[in-house]
């Protein structure tokens, strides 16, 4: 049961946290080392500049006067839905780049996490229900692969599916990117199967560290609520197993699951990046990355906020979804 | 007119096996339930009650298993052995032939599911057709003394006496011919307990239901049942009519039970039976409550008693006799 009062709460809450997500996202890049100005003149300009063109600059990125004025424009700006250029890719506007740049991460973390979930609820109620040696299976290779970093994971898929074996000449599945260079995007037959062979090892990648979590968790809840009185019961009433599974074992076994993915989005999040990175997969994660390794500023503060907003939202929908499944929990 | 049991435990025994030691829940029981009986069992708790009804069901499960014996129910085909039936048929029969008020009641019933539901599906189960559904839960609601509204919530808005009703409600839903009532009042307050168990009697009355009633409260049977069983240390140690037994308790164990019930005279406080029942784990040679029967002799160590009848259909299992 979710009352109004409750939702009006968790909303102030939730900005309470964005405003403090956001100075914090505003003050830690303005306080690592380097002058993120002389990084982009030298880059961009080869060092050759005149101190107005610094000046210019300067009060373009809001890096220009005391922190305390920096923090207002930024505010400003923010308001406006207007997080600046980058430093990096200037003259592109950071909110243009993380529009065309979530899509792709959306799609990885969406796509990756349902796979996930589904394949651990399922495996997990399998192996619990039946027990015995596909059980003890499961459980050796669950907790194997989630000891697995995601980066070593992508690091040898990559080697092994898209270097390593070639077959009739060419190699099975691409190496990086999101879709072949020679494809036209849109809704084509090429540019699809393109899309979709480039999303398989990333996602290959991500489901296979973070399913065997959910099914492990899944399977123990399942052993538990097996020896519930309410399943005796359920026997006893003469249902036939398919309904005992569905109706008494599973809708209560899933609980501690759908918490669980609250917990564990988080993680997704960082696994994903990871992800993009090795695969040279052009979501913010590997946006982010570039951001970080050439100090543009604007632009990782941009990312941070959608990803600060992104876990909250996920959060709290994560809250109202448990208070749906069950309905013991009262959200007031 | 010789009138046939509707269900017939023949030798039964259940162990259970835990850490390695073999548990003798239940050791080579006999019942007969006849149409329209009243049957109770007593005896206290850990004495093989609840072990004992769970095998009219065949629900015994690990660790739990039975050893030997029968149960034999008369359906509409002719007597079926309960614990021999192909699974499609110990589905058929569970709650449609018999039903059963849990020990565990008030675990018993689905968290998530909303009330109507878990009635719903067990009649659709056995046959009810969809358009007849409705009208039946609030048919079987209304029996258990409930009022329709409580179709609609889930079971931890409901007090404990609610979901006593609502339990009894899901046992009549396929109208079965057999309901066994375990504990079925115990863990309410008193004025609840007699609200359910009058309830349960007219139910019998007016369903012509077989009544299987289970308590560790022998007080509770005086009125209600016609024949009593007491069970001791997994056997059943006393049979007779309710009147035979209250008036002459024969067995020393059943003296005991009859003398802790609290009376005005000798005021409330609980005087327990000395002792503590045998580790059922262990053998158990002569009879199982020679260390607390204070009619013990040398026969009672050397020889195990056998259940028999001394006249009258009262039946005993104690040298005495
Ligand atoms: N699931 C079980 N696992 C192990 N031992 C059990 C189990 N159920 C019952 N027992 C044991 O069997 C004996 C009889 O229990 P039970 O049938 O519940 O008695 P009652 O209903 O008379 O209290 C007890 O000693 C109890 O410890
Ligand atoms: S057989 Fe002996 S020990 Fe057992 S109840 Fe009878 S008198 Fe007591
Ligand atoms: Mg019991």
């Amino acid at each position: 049961m979710i009352t109004r009062r409750y939702v009006i709460r968790r909303i102030i809450y939730m900005a309470i946290t964005f405003f403090v997500a956001i100075t914090l996202v505003f003050l830690l890049p303005r306080l690592a080392p380097g002058n993120p100005v002389l990084i982009i003149l030298l880059t961009k300009y080869g060092g050759i500049v005149k101190p107005q063109q610094l000046k210019i600059l300067e009060s373009e990125l809001h890096i220009s006067g005391t922190l305390w004025q920096q923090y207002v424009s930024f505010w400003i700006s923010l308001l406006h839905g207007n997080f600046g250029p980058s430093f990096y890719y200037y003259p592109q506007s950071v909110s243009s780049l993380i529009i065309t740049h979530i899509p792709w991460t959306f799609f990885l973390l969406g796509t990756s996490t349902i796979i996930s979930i589904v394949l651990g609820v399922a495996v997990g109620s399998y192996s619990g229900w039946k027990r015995g040696y596909s059980d003890s299976f499961l459980q050796s290779f669950s907790i194997g692969l989630t000891a697995v970093p995601y980066f070593w994971l992508a690091l040898i898929f990559q080697l092994v599916f898209a270097v390593l074996v070639v077959i009739n000449g060419t190699h099975i599945l691409p190496v990086a990117g999101a879709y072949g260079y020679f494809v036209t995007p849109g809704f084509n037959y090429q540019f699809v199967i393109s899309l979709l062979k480039h999303s398989i090892l990333p996602l290959a990648t991500l489901v296979i560290t973070s399913f065997p979590g959910f099914a492990l968790l899944m399977r123990n809840t399942v052993v538990t609520v097996l020896d519930e009185d309410y399943v005796l019961q359920a026997k006893a009433k003469g249902l036939s197993l398919n309904t005992i599974r569905k109706s008494y074992v599973n809708k209560n076994a899933i609980l501690p699951v759908a918490t669980s993915v609250g917990l564990a989005f988080a993680g997704i999040v960082g696994g994903a990046f990871i992800v993009e990175e090795v695969f040279s997969y052009p979501g913010i994660g590997y946006l982010l990355y570039n951001a970080v390794t050439v100090y543009d500023y604007p632009l990782e503060e941009g990312i941070f906020l959608i990803i600060v907003i992104v876990t909250i939202l996920a959060n709290f929908a994560v809250d109202l979804l448990y208070a749906y499944l069950d309905p013991r929990v009262v959200l007031k | 007119m010789m009138s046939f049991p509707l269900l017939e435990v023949k030798d039964i025994s259940v162990e259970y096996g835990v850490d390695g030691k073999t548990i003798k829940a239940v050791s080579h029981v006999n019942l007969e339930i006849n149409k329209g009986d009243i049957v109770a069992i007593v005896g206290e708790s850990g004495s093989g009650k609840s072990t004992l009804a769970m095998t009219f069901l065949n629900l015994i499960e690990k660790p739990g298993r039975i050893r030997n014996g029968k149960v034999n129910y008369r359906g509409a085909k002719g007597v079926v052995d309960v614990l021999r039936m192909r699974p499609v048929d110990l589905m058929r029969y569970r709650w449609k032939e018999v039903s059963m008020i849990f020990q565990s009641a008030m675990n018993s019933l689905n968290p998530v599911m909303r009330i109507e539901d878990q009635l719903k599906d067990v009649m659709i189960e056995h046959g009810t057709v969809e358009s007849a559904v409705d009208a039946k839960i609030d048919e079987k609601l209304k029996l258990a003394g409930l009022t329709t509204s409580v179709k609609k919530s889930y079971p931890h808005e409901l007090s404990g006496g609610m979901k006593q009703r609502v339990n009894i409600a899901l046992a009549l839903a396929c109208d079965p011919k057999l309901l066994i009532a375990d504990e079925a009042t115990t863990a309410l307050d008193v004025v609840v307990q007699r609200q359910i168990l009058t309830r349960l009697l007219k139910l019998k009355q007016d369903l012509s239901l077989s009544l299987v009633f289970i308590t560790h409260d022998i007080s509770l049977v005086a009125n209600i049942a016609e024949i009593i069983n007491v069970m001791y240390a997994g056997k059943i140690v006393e049979r007779a009519s309710a009147k035979q037994l209250f008036g002459n308790p024969l067995h020393p164990y059943t003296e005991a039970l009859l003398n802790s019930i609290p009376t005005l005279e000798k005021g409330t406080a609980i005087k327990g039976i000395k002792g503590t029942p045998p580790d059922l784990s262990k053998e158990i040679k002569g009879c199982p409550f020679a260390d607390r029967c204070p009619k013990m002799y040398d026969r009672c160590l050397a020889e195990s008693p056998e259940l028999k009848n001394v006249g009258d259909n009262h039946y005993v299992s104690c040298h005495l006799y």
